[in-house]
């Protein structure tokens, strides 16, 4: 399954380190997030939503399936998709991989593995199926890891990939403002914008979402996850546009 | 930071519609025919959030919240047609008009019984500044005339709110520290003692070679100024 050295993590023995773990500063924001928030817990129909629902999946699709999941965070789609396949490696640079539920049953072969998505130490043609969820607009190399999908998938596999839609472009200001700022800075911002927006929300129910789109940025039920998703979406060093894009390197790359 | 977020986007997309909101009342009248009244609005007007006046205020409340019937129409291209039913309710025998205002900024102030707010903006910004205020605590009052209205704290906090026709601007100033949004430049002067974070935000952002789109940001000792490029042109 892997090209090259991974080491057991000191902190769970099943969490692998990739031997050329490079910096993975830039996505220590995530493993907080990932870490503080389970973006799991009670959104398990949204989840099951973005994967199955968007590719109107079988529910048998990931059946005797190879399944590498870039970018997997705490397992927010893996914990969906591990109990249903023949084999599962989830890879993300950030520490969130430490979070991935122990209580998520695992197939006949389970692994995590921190390490980079511009440089998977996955074997090449090793996954039948490759899933990498929002994760691309936030690498620094997005082309380089694209490629890496491609490596890492079988010819005939399938590659389940989600990148922010254009809509999202709006955000670029927002982004570029708040991506210099220390993680607990940028908390701060962000807890005076849901704050004050939740003001607006409780008295004009037009004026709220007008802002609200104005600042695509959405509502949600659970304050705790409208911070998370925000910072999420807002502060990331990395935030490219690339849904143009994907048709176009799949198309180099001979993908369908 | 909602300002400066607002700010920003907006300039991102040029579309400053939200700023604009924020500026003065939107009201739209018609006639009162008997218990039946009739108004054509622009097809976007929130109705549910706009503020029904008839018969000299005897009536008085945001349309969603009365019990009341209305009947929407097209009227135009953009246009709808509003027929408002108020059959059900004792009006006084001369009646003639109504009107349906919008304004942001209902409901902050003394709600729901005040939403007289036409020519008088910045009396009425001033006071939604104070509820808040002292819904928080914090007692405030409000003084000023011509123009402008001042809130003043204990503590030394003074927002300026200048504008009765339209909302033009807010200064937030305590000492010598001084914050203000100004609406019609679309121009935000940030002081980083009292809003350090929005402050750091634009003071990290410049020293990369990363730029704000459609905003001239710049920056000194004590003030990050954000402002829309050529004015917010092009909305």
């Amino acid at each position: 399954m892997f090209r090259r050295a991974v080491k057991q993590s000191d902190r769970d023995p099943e969490v692998l380190i990739d031997s050329k773990l490079g910096d993975s500063a830039y996505v220590d924001t995530f493993g907080l997030e990932w870490q503080t928030f389970d973006g799991f817990v009670g959104k398990e129909m949204m989840s099951h939503g973005h994967l199955f629902g968007r590719f109107m999946l079988p529910k048998d699709f990931f059946s005797g399936k190879a399944v590498a999941d870039i970018g997997c965070g705490n397992g927010r789609i893996g914990r969906l998709v591990a109990p249903l396949c023949d084999s599962y490696v989830g890879a993300d640079l950030s520490e969130a991989v430490h979070s991935f539920p122990k209580y998520t049953q695992r197939p006949r072969k389970f692994s995590l593995v921190r390490a980079s998505a511009t440089d998977l130490p996955l074997e090449d043609a090793s996954a039948d199926a490759t899933i990498c969820w929002g994760v691309l607009h936030h690498v620094d190399e997005p082309v380089v890891a694209f490629s890496e999908l491609v490596r890492i998938t079988r010819r005939g596999g399938v590659i389940l990939l989600y990148v922010y839609p254009q809509t999202l472009d709006v955000r670029k200001n927002l982004n570029a403002y708040m991506r210099g700022l220390p993680l607990q800075r940028g908390h701060e911002i962000l807890e005076q914008l849901s704050d004050a927006l939740d003001v607006w929300r409780e008295i004009d129910s037009f004026f709220a979402p007008l802002l609200a789109s104005n600042l695509a940025l959405s509502f949600k039920h659970s304050k705790a996850w409208q911070k998370f998703q925000w910072y999420d979406g807002v502060t990331p060093r990395y935030h490219w546009s690339l849904e143009k894009r994907i048709p176009e390197l799949a198309d180099q790359s001979a993908c369908s | 930071m909602l300002a400066v977020g607002v700010l920003i986007t907006s300039c991102c997309t040029r579309n400053f519609a939200v700023i604009e909101l924020l500026k003065a009342p939107i009201r739209h009248a018609g006639p009162l025919n008997g218990s039946v009244g009739a108004v054509d609005l622009p097809s976007w007007f929130p109705l549910q959030d706009a503020v029904l006046e008839a018969a000299g205020g005897v009536i008085q409340g945001k349309l969603g919240e009365l019990p009341i019937s209305a009947h929407k129409q097209e009227a135009g291209p953009q246009t709808v047609r509003l027929q408002i039913d108020l059959g059900q309710v004792s009006l006084p025998a001369i009646s003639t008009g109504l009107s349906l205002t919008y304004f942001p900024w209902f409901r902050f102030l003394s709600e729901p019984l005040n939403f007289d707010a036409i020519g008088r903006v910045a009396e009425y910004v001033a006071g939604s500044f104070r509820f808040l205020l002292e819904r928080n605590g914090t007692v405030a009052s409000v003084e000023g005339d011509g123009d402008s209205r001042r809130v003043r704290t204990a503590a030394g906090l003074e927002i300026e709110v200048t504008g009765m026709a339209a909302l033009r601007s807010v200064t937030l100033a305590s000492g010598p520290m001084r914050t203000s949004i100004d609406l019609n430049t679309r121009r935000i002067e940030i002081d980083h003692r009292m809003f350090p974070a929005a402050y750091e935000a634009g003071a990290e952002l410049l020293k990369t070679p990363d730029r704000l789109i459609n905003v001239d940001a710049t920056i000194d000792e004590s003030h990050l100024y954000l402002a829309a490029a050529g004015g917010g042109a092009n909305v």
